[in-house]
């Protein structure tokens, strides 16, 4: 091995998951790399790789209820052999499968709406077991729990729980600013659209904003609207979804909400 | 030293291309079945995988049994690629 790696690479190599990630990302360069070559040329016809099978001599173990792959080297003997086969998908399979990352509003990225404390490391984590937004972490928590999902991003609990936290707070999809009416000084009511994970179920939350109450006009499904006066636009409002759950959004486009300090959602 | 696998298979490509353009009968399909050596290295930000064909006959005898990569190539029409 190589004597650069950290002692924990050397003697144990890398989680299974990090390796077979290391070999999906090699084909797919070297997919891709084939297919631009192809195009730059103009050839009608090119070579692409259908199935690769590699039988890999490793040496497999436990570290941590984590399998460890370290492949054998040179004077290593009775290494274990991991078989591997893989085949490439079609650009129809590859549009069929593919998550449909345009219907996710950016601005709602994790990183915005962990406000900037998830670090690049942890966000990988997330990415790895296929959570890219703030919408899958969502459900996530919904059908697998915090403990699951910690152990399978392989995320300290805690982290997890302030991330989990942090994607439950309400946010702010769009809003709704009808022009004053003519002749007359006060307008139709704004809307304000939220997505509201913390939402309960037959509970509807009691929201102010400047010393006022805001109408709610919608509450289900995780989703909210409310019908702010002129007045409150922009500023923050306090949502209070009961139990101590209370959370602070600013009622503008993009806003992104906290958790009150001291609440359980 | 050992090069990227994604390398080995754009040299192994490049070859039959060449036979491709070169040879009066078409090449349609080949398989290979190789023996490589195989390490992981950290490089970028995340864990590479190199596994190259061995650099001469006289590495062979360091290695009790060597892993094996088989490919097989399909000639395609490159509007298919994705």
């Amino acid at each position: 091995m190589n004597p650069a790696l950290p002692p924990l690479m050397q003697e144990s190599g890398v989680p299974f998951d990090v390796f077979i990630t290391s070999l999906t990302e090699q084909l797919d360069r070297a997919q891709a790399s084939m297919a631009l070559k192809a195009r730059v040329a103009k050839l009608p016809l090119t070579f692409a790789v259908k199935d690769v099978s590699l039988d890999v001599r490793a040496f497999v173990q436990l570290v941590d209820d984590d399998v460890f792959v370290r492949p054998a080297g040179p004077g290593d003997t009775e290494a274990s052999t991991i078989k591997l086969t893989l085949t490439t998908v079609t650009r129809s399979m590859v549009e069929e499968n593919a998550v449909d990352f345009k219907s996710e509003d950016p601005q709602f990225s994790l990183r915005e709406a962990m406000h900037g404390q998830l670090s690049d490391e942890d966000q990988r984590r997330l990415e790895r077991i296929g959570v890219r937004t703030v919408e899958q972490l969502t459900d996530l928590r919904k059908t697998a729990g915090a403990d699951v999902v910690a152990r399978l991003a392989r995320m300290p609990v805690n982290r997890l729980q302030q991330a989990l936290l942090a994607a439950a707070a309400p946010r702010v999809t769009q809003v709704e600013a009808p022009a004053p009416e003519a002749g007359s000084e006060r307008g139709a009511a704004a809307r304000v659209h939220l997505r509201a994970p913390g939402l309960r179920a037959g509970r509807i939350p009691f929201v102010r904003a400047a010393g006022q109450n805001v109408p709610v006009v919608e509450s289900h499904d995780g989703r909210m609207v409310l019908a702010p006066h002129a007045g409150q636009l922009g500023l923050d409002a306090e949502i209070d979804f009961g139990d101590g759950e209370i959370a602070r959004v600013p009622l503008a486009q993009g806003g992104i909400g906290r958790w009150a300090s001291g609440s359980t959602a | 030293m050992l090069r990227d696998l994604a390398t080995m298979l754009e040299d192994l490509q490049g070859g039959m291309q060449t036979l491709a353009q070169q040879s009066a009968v078409r090449l349609t399909q080949a398989e290979m079945t190789l023996p490589v050596d195989v390490a992981l290295v950290l490089k970028d930000g995340s864990c590479a995988l190199l596994a190259d064909a061995p650099r001469n006959a006289a590495d062979a005898p360091w290695w009790q049994a060597q892993s094996r990569l088989t490919v097989s190539f399909d000639a395609v029409p490159t509007e298919w690629l994705p």
